[in-house]
């Protein structure tokens, strides 16, 4: 038996993928915590897997209509990150980094983009879930 | 009779039983659950409950408010609206309809069997 709590974080991943807005996911949760809690059935008996529960949610097109955006992601990471080895890599040869730049220079342009865009990701996908039930 | 409906049937009846049973007061989604299995319809999992109640919630038929219980999580309690009590009241006079029609084609034929 799967706990409530686990549930409900692969229902908030589930539901995050599919752009769900953080109002109906807040509510989602606690529909799933309250009728957990009164028939005392295992959510995914229950409710079903959470990816396939989140498909009751958002737009039915929502993983569909967001690839551009995982593209981009992954090739703005990729960026930084090629970018971040390479300095790393040439400073450990004692080598000039590309284009001429001080390796220490690639490194921290790598290591600032990364982060920068690392934390981008975290504070969309932070968007804060209310929970329905405590006075906002 | 215990063998389940098949799930076909189901799908197309639960909106008009789930408003039915909210509309005979304020409920939450595990009464409206029970209700429909001590109505003989089976046991109606979250998974298919839930998406129907947030339907029609979105739908303006039903509204909701959520209580804080003793204890526990917390409730989501649905009403009717005008519009759920005009939809139900449709709803009941089709159904009817439609099972007075199903009823004589499936009745077996007096003369023939």
């Amino acid at each position: 038996m799967i706990s409530v709590n686990r549930y409900k974080r692969q229902l908030i991943f589930e539901l995050r993928l599919r752009d769900t807005p953080p109002d109906e996911i807040g509510d989602a949760l606690a529909q799933v915590e309250s009728h957990v809690a009164d028939t005392g059935e295992d959510p995914v008996d229950s409710f079903g897997p959470a990816r396939e529960y989140a498909t009751m949610f958002g737009r039915s097109d929502g993983a569909v209509r967001l690839w551009p955006r995982y593209v981009l992601n992954w090739l703005v990471g990729t960026l930084f990150g090629v970018v971040l080895i390479l300095g790393i890599s040439d400073q450990i040869r004692g080598e000039v980094g590309f284009w001429g730049f001080n390796p220490t220079i690639v490194i921290a342009i790598g290591a600032v983009g990364l982060i920068g865009h690392l934390a981008t990701i975290y504070l969309i996908w932070a968007e804060k879930i209310r929970d329905p039930r405590k006075p906002h | 009779m215990n063998t389940p409906w098949p799930s076909d049937w189901l799908r197309g009846v639960l909106e008009p039983l789930v408003l039915a049973i909210i509309c005979e007061g304020e409920t939450y989604g595990y009464v409206v659950a029970s209700r429909l299995a001590d109505a003989g319809m089976g046991t109606v999992k979250g998974g298919t409950l839930y998406p129907i109640l947030n339907r029609l919630e979105r739908e303006g038929v039903l509204k909701s408010q959520w209580r804080q219980g003793e204890g526990g999580p917390g409730r989501k309690y649905y009403s009717l609206t005008e519009a759920g009590q005009a939809r139900l009241n449709e709803q009941r006079m089709r159904w009817e309809l439609f099972a007075e029609r199903t009823s004589s084609l499936l009745r077996p034929n007096q003369e023939g069997s």
